[in-house]
């Protein structure tokens, strides 16, 4: 199985050139600049710094980094790996295919791509040669883990997630990507900043304890004469890799042996916009209505263009009160995604439409709250992301990230929980479906202001905790209590989210009949 | 020579009669204040049956339909279907119910096909399934040339339509429609009338209300009268008509006739004279 699965990774690496000529240079010229930079991520640190502590640092991260990426990008982006099923219907037991899989895997261009940088590192690092057989298995060891996990990870998404879902996975993939790319181009620049080297150290002595990290530290360890330290940390990798081995396999064996739902009945949604992207349940079909109507409805664009204005006047006048404005650099993304979920409080009667087939058809009210939701958290979870990770650049303070983050996210989530109690607890007239986004409502009645009053003074007091511990932690900068703000924001935006839509879908349920009488009033 | 809807619908009320009751309201009151909207409505409608609901405008049969699909909570009484309550357990009971509301709209910003599907999954139907079965519907009605385009550009006529095909996907037992005629041109209303009696046929049963006494003779095999909030007269369309035609009959209980008076200054006379 492996001399065969060998022949076919082969022909695989060739297969990239084949085609037309022109698609041949381009993949050579592509592959050719990936090995010169693979090479230069080598060469480039003992050019630029002297050999010791602080270059032994730099290696340390950027091991870690590229590990760290074999890692984490195949759960996101794997269409071009082989994976066990394939080789499913070939008389060969699991096991020899697992073991094959990833034998073979040291045949492709990535890893080849591994190859060269860890090939150039040991020319470029004679001190670690000089520490004896440390280097050369620390290395070893470095590409074994790289190679289990991108099987491993590739393996698991794909039985996550399926073909279904790939896209869907890939674009979350391009959300974290960009919205970590500022922080961490900022991160960088500061570790190479003035003051950056003590946190730098730091960070790679953390990091040297990591599997990703581990087998630069094991090196850089053993180049100062620390062997013990340096068999410690080998001892990390070896037992990252051996657990990767132990999942590896009953994965193969899984992916194998377990059948999808066939793709066939997909047909139903095929050419249905939004609605081919959700499955066929309630909730999902809700939300894929939804972010069609957030498409074909220009009220709802009104609404988006209009939600930033009120941070910029904000950020305006606290400009003009003369107030520091890099502190004043964290208020404007919680406002804007405060107003976003908070913008959902009266979504039922913006959407009033058809809201008797919703009641006709019986289904659950949590099903409509929670489908509802849908396009102010595909819009706001992307957005507090990448808004954060700006934020904290723009702050001049990367370590903050996580409370900011954990901030941004409670936010959001609050609001739009509390938004999905009140359209059901207290609908008010809106603009029709259809009507022009300024134009004002036919009906007028008490209620309007009241529900406004209301929702947004519970939302503020919902806020409240998690925005302390974020602010806590933004003022005394430290890992532990950035952490706590982190999870707790997330963990407790989560929890009133979810209390959120079983209020409003008790509700719902309960007062159905009154919400289509009340919205056809306004009808 | 064809047999025609009126002669299936007379042999259709009296086998019907034998059939189990499917669909039950008692005693349902509705008030808006001092105003009784529907007065102890008791109906029975029994499988396999086409029952009728007319009245004149306001007497309440939108009222009682909304009450029946669970759309508008009554003051009192019960409404069950197949003994399932609609007001204690609504969804089991929306399961079998299919629902053509008068006056409210559709989600008209998706498209046909959209709306098929998304009505389809609402009322738990399996992917597979709503494909077939839009397919279908889409066919019997004569909308597959227009599947693709917004609800919103539909004709009132085909809105009609494409809501009536949404009420029927999940293959409920009762449909319960107000006024399903209306803005339907004559050709599609006697496909659509096809397409009710096989349904009927198959042992299913329709609710629907009407202006058009004509129709409802032609048609429906039993007939409910409702007259300010109050069902003054039901049973097949034969023992309620009691050998006039059933327009006659309906003038004589609502004592419309007498209501001729008065209007005397419309009558040809010019004020100027």
């Amino acid at each position: 199985m492996v001399a065969r699965l060998f022949r076919l990774r082969v022909a695989l690496l060739g297969g990239a050139f084949r085609g037309s000529a022109a698609k041949g240079l381009r993949t050579g010229l592509l592959y050719a600049l990936l090995g010169a930079a693979a090479v230069l991520l080598a060469v480039a640190p003992a050019r630029l710094l002297p050999s010791g502590q602080e270059r032994a640092t730099v290696d340390t991260i950027i091991g870690a980094i590229v590990l760290g990426a074999a890692f984490v990008v195949p759960f996101f982006e794997n269409r071009r790996n082989l994976e066990p099923r394939q080789f499913a219907q070939f008389p060969v037991g699991n096991g020899a295919i697992g073991v094959a899989l990833l034998v073979t895997s040291i045949a492709t261009w990535p890893f080849l791509l591994l190859l060269s940088w860890l090939t150039a590192l040991t020319v470029v690092r004679p001190e670690w040669l000089q520490a004896g057989w440390i280097a050369p298995a620390a290395l070893l060891l470095a590409a074994l883990l790289a190679l289990c996990a991108v099987r491993v990870v590739s393996a698991l998404s794909k039985l996550l997630a399926g073909a279904r879902n790939a896209g869907t996975i890939r674009t979350v993939g391009v959300v974290l990507f960009v919205a970590f790319l500022p922080v961490a181009v900022f991160a960088a620049a500061t570790a190479f900043g003035a003051d950056g080297t003590a946190a730098a150290a730091s960070t790679a002595a953390a990091v040297a304890w990591t599997p990703f990290g581990a087998p630069f530290g094991a090196m850089a360890l053993a180049a100062t004469g620390d062997h013990s330290g340096a068999l410690l940390h080998l001892a990390v990798v070896g037992a990252a890799i051996l657990l990767l081995l132990l999942a590896w396999f009953p994965l193969v064996r899984l992916s194998n042996e377990r059948i999808d739902r066939p793709l066939a009945p997909d047909t139903a949604r095929a050419g249905l916009g939004w609605f081919e992207r959700f499955s066929a349940r309630p909730a999902q079909v809700i939300a894929a209505r939804q972010l069609t109507y957030w498409a074909r409805d220009p009220r709802y664009r009104v609404a988006l263009f209009a939600i930033p204005v009120a941070p910029v006047v904000m950020l305006i006048a606290f400009a003009v009160a003369g107030a520091d404005l890099r502190p004043l650099a964290l208020v404007p993304l919680p406002v804007i995604l405060f107003l976003l979920g908070w913008s959902q409080h009266n979504d039922v009667s913006m959407d009033s439409t058809a809201i008797w087939e919703h009641v006709a058809s019986g289904i659950r009210g949590w099903a409509d709250r929670a489908g509802r939701l849908a396009p102010v958290l595909m819009i706001g979870l992307p957005l507090a992301l990448i808004g954060s990770s700006i934020t904290v650049t723009i702050l001049g303070e990367w370590r903050v990230l996580p409370a900011v983050i954990g901030m941004n996210i409670s936010v959001l989530l609050v609001a739009c929980a509390v938004s999905s109690v009140f359209s059901v607890l207290m609908p008010y007239p809106a603009t029709r479906p259809g009507d022009s986004p300024f134009s004002q409502p036919q009906w007028s009645g008490s209620g309007s202001g009241l529900a406004q009053t209301l929702s947004m003074i519970l939302a503020l007091l919902l806020v409240v905790a998690p925005v302390w511990y974020a602010i806590i932690a933004i003022v005394n900068v430290e890992f532990g209590s950035n952490m706590w703000a982190l999870g707790f924001g997330i963990g407790y935006g989560v929890i009133v989210l979810l209390l959120g839509v079983a209020i409003g879908g008790r509700l719902f349920d309960r007062s159905g009949p009154e919400l289509i009488a009340v919205t056809q009033i306004f009808d | 020579m064809p047999v025609p809807s009126v002669v299936r619908a007379r042999e259709r009320g009296r086998l019907a009669e034998q059939n189990p009751i499917v669909l039950r309201t008692e005693m349902l009151t509705k008030t808006y204040g001092s105003l009784v909207a529907a007065n102890e409505v008791s109906i029975e409608v029994h499988a396999g049956s086409f029952t009728g609901v007319v009245g004149p405008n306001g007497a309440g049969k939108t009222t009682t339909l909304s009450m029946i699909s669970g759309l508008l909570r009554p003051t009192s009484g019960r409404v069950s279907v197949r003994d399932v309550d609609v007001w204690s357990d609504g969804p089991a009971a929306k399961r079998l119910i299919g629902t053509l509301p008068d006056r409210l709209r559709l989600f008209d910003r998706l498209t046909g096909a959209q709306l098929l599907y998304y009505c389809g999954v609402l009322h738990g139907v399996a992917e597979g399934v709503v494909a077939q079965r839009s397919a279908e519907l889409a066919e019997a009605f004569g909308l597959e040339s227009a599947l693709g385009r917004l609800v919103s550009d539909y004709s009132a006529g085909m809105q009609k339509k494409i809501a009536l095909a949404c009420s029927m996907i999940h293959a409920p037992e009762v449909l319960v429609l107000d006024e399903p005629f209306e803005a339907i041109d004559p050709v599609s209303a006697s496909n659509v009338t096809d397409i009710l009696e096989k349904f009927v046929a198959g042992g299913g049963s329709v609710v629907m209300s009407s202006h058009s006494l004509d129709l409802i003779q032609r048609v429906c095999d039993h007939v409910s009268i409702i007259v300010d909030g109050s069902v003054i007269a039901q049973g097949t369309v034969d023992a309620v008509r009691d050998g006039l035609s059933l327009e006659e009959r309906f003038t004589k209980l609502t004592g419309m006739s007498d209501a001729r008076k008065g209007l005397e200054w419309l009558h040809g006379s010019s004020d100027s004279e």
